[in-house]
């Protein structure tokens, strides 16, 4: 079953405790800029937006790759990057409207989520659930639960001040 | 790896610096954070200094396990000789100061000397450059960080500043960074606007090694699901410190109108209120709990305030102490002393005072400049908050802090102060409760409830859990008891909660992570886990408990060299003399007895290897290797 | 997701402690006001999902239950 990551900000607290966790995962060392996935704050508005590759299907990455170095992965639902064609010319830098492609400026390579092969530690280690790792087949059921839930609450008052009137 | 951060001693007098490594001995005689700032104090800072003169020195630093996987490793450490007390000022706060301090290369900033004109220090990747600051001297907490954002061009930029009341060295100026971490008390503010010094900006791409990066997160991980299933965690996180309200002031812990009442009845300040505000909460570097509300006022006269917090501090501060009954109050001046850089608790504690002052007749129309100094008037408590940080007529005496104002205004007006060592009380009534008042009387900052509050003393918790926390890592055998208006065994609490709260404000882990509001949280033992997978360093944890002994100590040694004597761990005598008038039955009526708490005291003492007079016998030093201070190491 | 909620500690949830007596009790679901089984004394109780928690006392009933409390007492 494809599952994807989903980002809800309403649930996002700013702790980048993903950047943390992703960064030593992959690296072995805390350093932000290594990170896969970053929260974007903006301090004084008390607004954050974790940010992160979102493995597109009509991805610009594959479009720009002169080595077919980044490819589709049908069976995880990722775009995945393998290191051993990739040349660091950073043509998917540029193209990803998202910032979703990365630099690591320490071993000078292109950096991507990769979705912990299955098993994304951030989303273990998100206790708000802001990140969640859930089928692509009923996301949007989520969604609708949430919407629906609202107006289940909304619909059980106005019925309450009908009675009563 | 974790270890391989810096120490850089700045002058701003010169405009020089030096960097140098942190040798691994000093991590493991002080960790990190406070307990190495404690030294650094100790032996850079020359006996009787004017704290508000060049000669004072000023320490920022990150905690030993500052953005390593230990959940909250935020905090962000500040040190120098207070200017409010004359002795040690020490502080801390969260945020995301420290980790970027640690990415950018340092865990300790020793600033000494006065910069000419108005500065700010831009440290980012091991460089330190000292910048103009007159673009932004007189801005406020928020508008400064910003401006200097966007000077550098880095949105990531980490700023830790001073709002106006700094720069006007009110003696209880706070240190701030975000829209409500701040460095509150002693008076750190004062002391950097005393140095010129606006702000210090720095951002950091350096790699921070995690030692096991594997078990780390993994045991980061057990760690933080233990943490959030704790029902303490889930009230935090709903409501953050604003729930204590709900049970101390039912109960009758609180002090309302300055010292006059232990319960405010009708208040409408309970944590409740927030979710008209509330906008979501947020959290520090890397914390599960969040405990920090983002609110907005959308209508009335203050409509468009947005600001974070308020914590237990501010609903006191601005609540109870000054007897006023709405909560919007609070969030406008929560709202106010953060902007203007001011110490909540102090601010609402030194109006509160100057209302008692105002009732009995002390202070008159003519000095407070006609304004209604009335418990509950609302408009003048937020025009004091003003006047206070710009320092303007009645608010230019308040601003020297409780002792300075009271030989100011003179009369009887000491009478009517609740302090400890030239410092106020946080809002609580410790009459009913001896551990705690222990606690505060024997603060080495002056009073103070995160220095060795036993906090969950108020729990009545079973003698078990009780023998299971507080009988190690050092043993204990003698008593301890459930009943919190006892005074048997609170010594041993105290201690413990003081050695405690040294380790971990020397890791830089939040204090809400270890056993201080909730018997469930970290303690010696994870502490030792959690360092050790960070950062390779081995320490038992009756090891973390003797360095904690180590850094405590030698801020009695700072204290006893600044002119402390035993008659300073004391209450002022309302504690004694005045019995709590209302709240629950158990602590009605209830005064603290002076013999029996000059007991505790001597006890107390004892524990720490001092002698009657508190200071410690040559034979403790010789123990915990403080014989040849100060050594000049670092 | 990562919390895993021991059956004790969940037992605890829906649970509130009477600040006079320390007794442990649940509140009926949903409820805004409501007194301690044990000593009765009465609460106001606010909700957030299933956690219950003690807002503030019922201030009208607490003189008399400070009264009454002193007789049992004396």
């Amino acid at each position: 079953m494809e599952m994807i990551l989903v980002v809800d900000h309403e649930k996002c607290t700013g702790c980048r405790a993903c950047e943390m966790v992703c960064s030593v995962k992959h690296t072995g060392v805390n350093n932000p800029t290594r990170s896969r996935i970053n929260v974007i704050k903006w301090p004084m508005e008390g607004f954050d937006l974790p940010m992160l590759c979102q493995q597109c299907e009509e991805a610009p990455c594959i479009a720009v790759c002169p080595k077919d170095a980044l490819s589709q992965d049908l069976v995880l639902g990722r775009v995945t990057l393998n290191y051993d064609l990739c040349i660091g010319c950073k043509m998917c830098v540029t193209a990803c409207p998202f910032g979703g492609m990365g630099i690591d400026t320490v071993v000078q390579r292109v950096i991507k989520c990769d979705l912990c092969d299955g098993d994304p530690t951030c989303v273990r280690f998100c206790d708000p659930g802001a990140l969640q790792y859930v089928p692509a087949s009923t996301v949007n059921l989520m969604k609708k639960r949430d919407a629906g839930w609202k107006f289940s609450e909304l619909m059980k008052k106005s019925s309450l001040i009908s009675s009563n009137e | 790896m974790a270890l391989n951060r810096k120490i850089a001693y700045i002058d701003l007098t010169t405009g020089e610096f030096k960097t140098a490594p942190i040798p691994i001995e000093m991590r493991e005689l002080y960790l990190g954070g406070r307990g190495l700032d404690m030294y650094l104090l100790y032996n850079h800072i020359e006996p009787g200094v004017d704290p508000l003169g060049p000669d004072n020195v000023l320490t920022v630093s990150a905690g030993l396990l500052g953005a390593t996987l230990a959940s909250a490793s935020t905090r962000t450490h500040i040190g120098a000789k207070s200017p409010l007390t004359g002795f040690i000022g020490s502080s801390n706060m969260g945020g995301y100061f420290a980790p970027e301090l640690r990415w950018a290369g340092f865990d300790h900033l020793v600033i000494k000397g006065k910069a000419e004109s108005p500065s700010y220090l831009w440290i980012h990747n091991g460089e330190i450059e000292i910048r103009d600051a007159s673009d932004v001297w007189g801005e406020n907490v928020f508008d400064t960080q910003e401006l200097i954002r966007q000077e550098l061009g880095d949105p990531e930029v980490k700023v830790l500043c001073i709002g106006i009341a700094g720069e006007n060295m009110v003696r209880y100026a706070n240190v701030m960074t975000g829209m409500k971490d701040a460095a509150g008390r002693s008076g750190m503010g004062a002391v950097m606007g005393s140095k010129n010094l606006k702000a210090i900006a720095v951002r950091g791409t350096m790699d921070l090694e995690i030692r096991f990066p594997e078990q780390a997160l993994e045991y980061n991980q057990s760690l933080i699901e233990h943490i959030s299933s704790t029902k303490f965690a889930k009230i935090m996180q709903k409501w953050g410190t604003m729930f204590i309200y709900g049970v101390t002031n039912t109960t009758g812990l609180v002090r309302v109108r300055n010292f006059q009442l232990n319960q405010q009845v009708g208040g409408n300040i309970e944590c409740e209120h927030i979710e008209k505000y509330a906008l979501g909460t947020e959290g520090c570097y890397g914390c599960i709990i969040h405990c920090r509300h983002k609110y907005q006022i959308r209508e009335g006269p203050h409509a468009g305030i947005y600001g974070q917090g308020p914590e237990y501090t501010s609903q006191g501060a601005f609540g109870m102490e000054v007897g006023c009954n709405e909560f919007e109050t609070v969030l406008v001046a929560n709202h106010l002393v953060n902007k203007y850089g001011l110490d909540t608790l102090e601010t609402g504690s030194m109006i509160a005072w100057a209302m008692e002052l105002y009732e009995k007749g002390i202070l008159t129309d003519e000095d407070t400049g006609n304004l209604k100094l009335e418990w509950g008037n609302d408009e003048v408590v937020l025009e004091m908050i003003k006047l206070i940080a710009e320092r303007k007529g009645l608010g230019d005496i308040l601003a020297e802090g409780p002792l300075r104002a009271a030989k100011k205004i003179g009369k009887d007006s000491i009478k009517y102060l609740i302090h400890v060592k030239g410092m106020s009380n946080l809002h609580s009534d410790e009459r009913p409760t001896p551990s705690l008042a222990l606690g505060i009387a024997t603060g080495s900052r002056g009073s103070d409830h995160l220095r060795s509050r036993p906090a969950i003393d108020l729990y009545h918790l079973p003698q078990e859990l009780l023998r299971k926390i507080y009988g190690g890592p050092k043993p204990y055998d003698g008593p301890l008891s459930s009943d919190y208006t006892s005074y048997e065994g609170k010594p041993r609490m105290v201690l413990w909660q003081e050695m405690m709260y040294e380790a971990i404000d020397s890791v830089g882990v939040c204090k809400f992570h270890s056993i201080f509001l909730s018997p469930n949280l970290i303690a010696f033992e994870e502490l030792s886990k959690l360092i050790y997978y960070n950062t390779g360093l081995e320490f038992t944890p009756e090891e973390i408990w003797d360095i904690a002994d180590r850094a405590y100590t030698i801020e009695r040694l700072f204290n006893i060299r600044e002119g402390l004597t035993r008659e300073h761990d004391w209450l002022v005598d309302r504690y004694f003399d005045e019995p709590t008038p209302v709240g629950l039955p158990i602590v009605r009526n209830k005064s603290i007895d002076r013999e029996k708490f000059k007991q505790m005291i001597d006890e107390y003492y004892e524990m720490h290897g001092w002698d009657e007079n508190g200071v410690p016998r040559p034979e403790t030093l010789e123990k915990l290797g403080l014989d040849a201070e100060p050594s000049h190491k670092l | 997701m990562t919390t895993g909620t021991s059956d004790k500690k969940r037992k605890r949830i829906g649970q509130v402690r009477c600040q006079n007596c320390f007794e442990r009790f649940s509140p009926q679901k949903g409820v805004d006001r409501t007194s301690c089984p044990e000593c009765g004394w009465e609460w106001y109780i606010s909700w957030s999902g299933e956690l219950a928690k003690i807002r503030k006392p019922v201030w009208d009933s607490w003189e008399e239950h400070i009264a009454e409390t002193r007789k049992k007492t004396k």
